[in-house]
């Protein structure tokens, strides 16, 4: 499977799907195809396994005036008609619903940016020159950090989707991208006990991974958990590893985007929340959404406070009249609802000092699922927290309790770096930067 | 069940059958066939500004089969949706099976897809009554599932798993502060085209239930962290206990413990609890006549007396002869685990009024749980309870909200120190290894002796 098969099969199942619409109604079909293969290296030649295909089609079924989403899996060319049929008779209970123009003009979408051609093509040669990257980096790494540190596997589940959005009325687009994960298995010891950790990371193109802080971020916590217990109450600002602080941003964003938009006065920021639907290295990358309006860069929350109005036909009113290309299907909703795409703060381009000296935020606890059904407006989480020296993790601590409601936390971030990654989540993706989280956000 | 229904059925398991037998002639030692179709419908309303709109209407359609086996000594799973039989024999071919004959016809419409909608509209009178600022958000969800399995050892079993729920989420602005309220229910008898009385009755009550409990919720205060007695209302002691343990009583986590052997016939508390799962609660949200294995299910007592007796089991993890039918799955993309079907802890002997006597410390009283993690590896847990209050010890109630619940799960369970009699039954989605499944909850009130929360 490559990627124009990809896209073709998808673009005939949106097309064959909107071509069924009857007189007066308005069919909109998007199509998805998935197709998944694994690379493994342990010793010698890699192995890989067959392309696994999965495909889902969303299809809106419009007239007079009501709504009604239908999803299936597979494609449904020879479905289609019985699905209808189905949807006909809901019709008059959907939702009514307004036509309303985008917010900005189509934006341009390059899609070569989104391919990883040479692990298509010649996958030997993209995976040799992995490996051989990770067992330098991991070299170069006992320098820092005094640990001994060995790549004992590699896995790599190659990506390739496709998506098509095809309307009875003749609109149509369609896209078709890579999303690599990189896993790896590292044997890590510090002269006294060793232990093996799995590290990953999600990349558009293997050649783009940054893997030296892949590797800096593996050592981190490996040493973490490798050192001994200390006791140490922390006290102090906390460095936070791209993970982690992707964890914290995703608590942020689900506080500030998932629910019902937090009440108060707007206040000012810090910093501010950017959504990048063509940020190549995130998961959610996208030229246009569920409801076939075309993406744009959008920051969510400014530095005055003020939340961006993310909107699709659900959520039209006259004071966010325009669709803004956020309507996206999800876990929890299959017709369209706003959210996000890849989300990342604006940075300071900070970068950790090789002999940083401080204490180290390795994992939260306690944060996941919970954003959505919280009863009030603080966000609540535990910090795995270890004690660096020069560099060195030289011992444990007791997790850190953090409280905070999103804004708080927000200005607690005393410092973050460019991301190094994204970190795909259910619904969106989150940056992986390097972020100083300031002690006013203890609780 | 009707005719169509029943010609469904037997359509559907002439396909489950097929595969078995492909699976079987190309050299599988052992295997089963899942075959589902769900259609699912999902009707949501919103409340806000004095009306009540529908703002989405959708189904969810789940056709496909679901194909694990044995071969060469190894499990193996691979699925596909109904119609795209090529795609499964594919799998099967990449999975080392070899060339699998496609099954002939495809089961036409599912029965009850295309039935009209029984559109009560109850909102208009509570949508008026809406608090400045408040909004809710209201979602019916309506299930028809035929689920069938067929396998190498002679098991035949069709299950037709009906329903509904509904859930309401009320937000609320307090000055300057907002808070949220959930309140839900759940009946298998719930149908999309009949019963709209009842259903109407019910979602008005859960509307005004939520508005009422975020209302409360404004008031709601930070009392920092904390360590006191800490009692669990009817229901949300279920979701503990189901948490802390029910799931380090299912197979596949016993097979991880290290102590998992001198953990059956252990006293885990000096409180006579009565902890089962039990898959025939008239109107439980798990309740069911078999499992996704195709087993018979009947009731699992797992602990008894405060000792534990049992285990949750599923066909992969203990023979029918000894194990028990827990055997879940999502969707026929999943193979079975071990999962529970209702949990319930039976009636204890104290009276509520005891249980919520005050201590020096105060006590934390929790009416409804919400999510959380739970560390098998640590024994670490940590809840958010979304609705709580605190009793001072001079008996004045000061509401909270998304209290933090934490703490290690062995020495809780050993702190439970009292059990009521007011049993009540709950819903909640329950997460395993990327599957959410539905499950119920059933529990008195619960009195733990102390435990660490922060609010």
């Amino acid at each position: 499977m490559d990627h124009g098969e990809a896209l073709t099969l998808a673009t005939t199942g949106a097309h064959d799907l909107a071509t069924l619409a009857r007189p007066r109604e308005r069919i909109d079909a998007v199509s998805l195809t998935t197709s998944r293969r694994e690379h493994k290296l342990s010793t010698g030649r890699p192995q890989r396994g067959p392309f696994l295909s999965e495909a889902f089609t969303l299809v809106r079924l419009a007239h007079r005036g009501h709504d009604v989403y239908f999803g299936s899996d597979g494609l449904t060319g020879t479905t289609g008609p019985d699905l209808l049929n189905a949807m006909r008779a809901l019709v008059p209970h959907g939702r009514t619903y307004r036509k309303a123009p985008p917010l900005r003009p189509p934006s341009t979408w390059n899609g070569d940016r989104f391919k990883d051609i040479e692990l298509s093509t010649t996958p030997d040669k993209t995976l040799e020159w992995l490996e051989a990257d990770l067992n330098l980096r991991a070299e170069q790494e006992r320098s820092r950090s005094r640990l001994t540190m060995k790549v004992a596997g590699i896995v790599v589940t190659e990506q390739i989707s496709a998506e098509a959005f095809a309307s009875s009325e003749g609109e149509s687009d369609g896209f078709a991208r890579t999303w690599s994960e990189v896993k790896v298995l590292y044997e890590v010891g510090n002269g006294d006990r060793t232990l093996k950790i799995w590290a990953a990371r999600n990349t558009c193109r293997i050649r783009s991974l940054d893997t030296a802080d892949f590797t800096a971020e593996a050592a981190w916590r490996a040493g973490a958990l490798l050192a001994v217990e200390s006791g140490e109450r922390p006290e102090g600002d906390v460095l936070l590893p791209p993970r982690t602080s992707a964890t914290v941003l995703r608590l942020l964003t689900q506080d500030q985007f998932e629910r019902e938009p937090p009440g108060g006065q707007a206040r000012k920021l810090p910093r501010s929340l950017i959504d990048d639907p063509h940020a190549s290295a995130g998961g959610h990358a996208r030229p246009f959404d569920h409801e076939g309006t075309r993406t744009a860069v959008t920051v969510l929350l400014d530095r005055t406070g003020t939340r961006a109005a993310l909107v699709a036909r659900g959520n039209l009113s006259p004071q966010a009249p325009h669709l803004t290309g956020h309507a996206l299907r999800s876990t929890n909703s299959l017709t369209p609802t706003p959210l996000p795409t890849n989300v990342r703060l604006d940075d300071d381009a900070y970068t950790v000092p090789p002999d940083y000296t401080g204490l180290l935020g390795y994992g939260v606890r306690g944060g996941g699922g919970r954003g959505r059904h919280r009863a009030g407006d603080r966000l609540g989480f535990r910090l795995d927290v270890a004690r660096v020296s020069q560099g060195e993790v030289v011992s444990r601590c007791p997790p850190l309790a953090v409280s905070a409601s999103s804004p708080d936390l927000l200005t607690a971030i005393a410092a973050v770096s460019a991301p190094t990654c994204y970190f795909p989540g259910r619904h969106y993706s989150t940056a992986g930067s390097w972020m100083v989280l300031a002690t006013p956000t203890r609780g | 069940m009707s005719r169509a229904t029943a010609e469904f059925d037997a359509a559907l398991m002439d396909i489950a059958a097929h595969w078995c037998a492909e699976s079987l002639r190309l050299g599988a030692q052992y295997a089963q066939v899942f075959v589902e179709a769900s259609s699912d419908l999902r009707l949501e309303t919103r409340l806000r500004d004095g009306t009540a709109t529908t703002s989405a209407a959708s189904v969810s359609r789940r056709h496909g089969v679901g194909l694990l086996f044995r071969h060469g000594g190894t499990w193996k799973y691979g699925f596909a949706p109904l119609h795209e039989a090529q795609t499964l024999a594919a799998r099967l071919r990449a999975l080392g099976l070899g060339a699998a004959r496609i099954p002939g016809d495809r089961p036409g419409p599912q029965p009850g897809e295309a039935e009209p909608v029984t559109a009560a509209d109850p909102f208009d009178e509570v949508a008026t009554d809406l608090p400045k600022g408040g909004s809710v958000h209201f979602i019916q969800d309506f299930y028809r599932q035929h689920r069938l399995v067929v396998d190498s050892d002679g098991v035949r079993s069709a299950q037709f798993v009906g329903g509904g729920r509904q859930r309401a989420s009320a937000t609320v602005l307090g000055e300057q502060r907002l808070s949220r309220a959930f309140t839900r229910a759940s009946d298998p008898r719930w149908r999309m085209s009949e019963g709209g009385a009842e259903l109407a009755e019910s979602a008005v009550g859960l509307v005004r239930s939520a508005l009422t409990q975020a209302e409360a919720l404004t008031e709601a205060r930070s009392l920092g962290a904390r360590s006191s007695p800490v009692v669990l209302g009817p229901k949300a002691g279920a979701a503990l206990l189901h948490e802390l343990v029910g799931h380090a009583l299912e197979a596949d986590n016993l097979a991880k413990n290290p102590n998992a052997a001198t953990l059956n016939g252990s006293r885990i508390t000096r409180t006579p609890l009565n902890l089962l799962d039990d898959p025939s609660i008239p109107a439980g949200i798990g309740s069911r006549r078999t499992d996704d294995d195709g087993r018979e299910c009947r009731p699992v007592p797992l602990v008894d007396g405060g000792v534990v007796v049992g285990a949750l089991t599923s066909m992969r993890t203990a023979p029918a002869s000894t194990g028990t039918a827990n055997g879940r799955r999502e969707s026929y993309r999943h193979a079975c685990l071990p999962r529970a079907s209702n949990t319930s802890v039976l009636a204890g002997t104290d009276s509520v009024a005891s249980l919520l006597e005050p201590s020096p410390e105060g006590v934390l009283y929790i009416s409804s749980l919400g999510s959380g993690e739970f560390s098998s590896a640590t024994g670490e847990f940590s809840f958010t309870a979304a609705a709580a209050h605190f009793i001072t010890p001079l008996g004045e109630r000061i509401p909270l909200r998304d209290v933090d619940l934490y703490g290690d799960s062995r020495q809780t369970v050993e702190r439970l120190a009292g059990i009521a009699d007011d049993v009540r039954g709950d819903s909640a989605t329950c997460g395993k290894q990327g599957q959410s499944i539905l499950i119920g909850l059933y529990s008195p009130t619960l009195r733990f002796d102390r435990l660490d929360w922060r609010c």
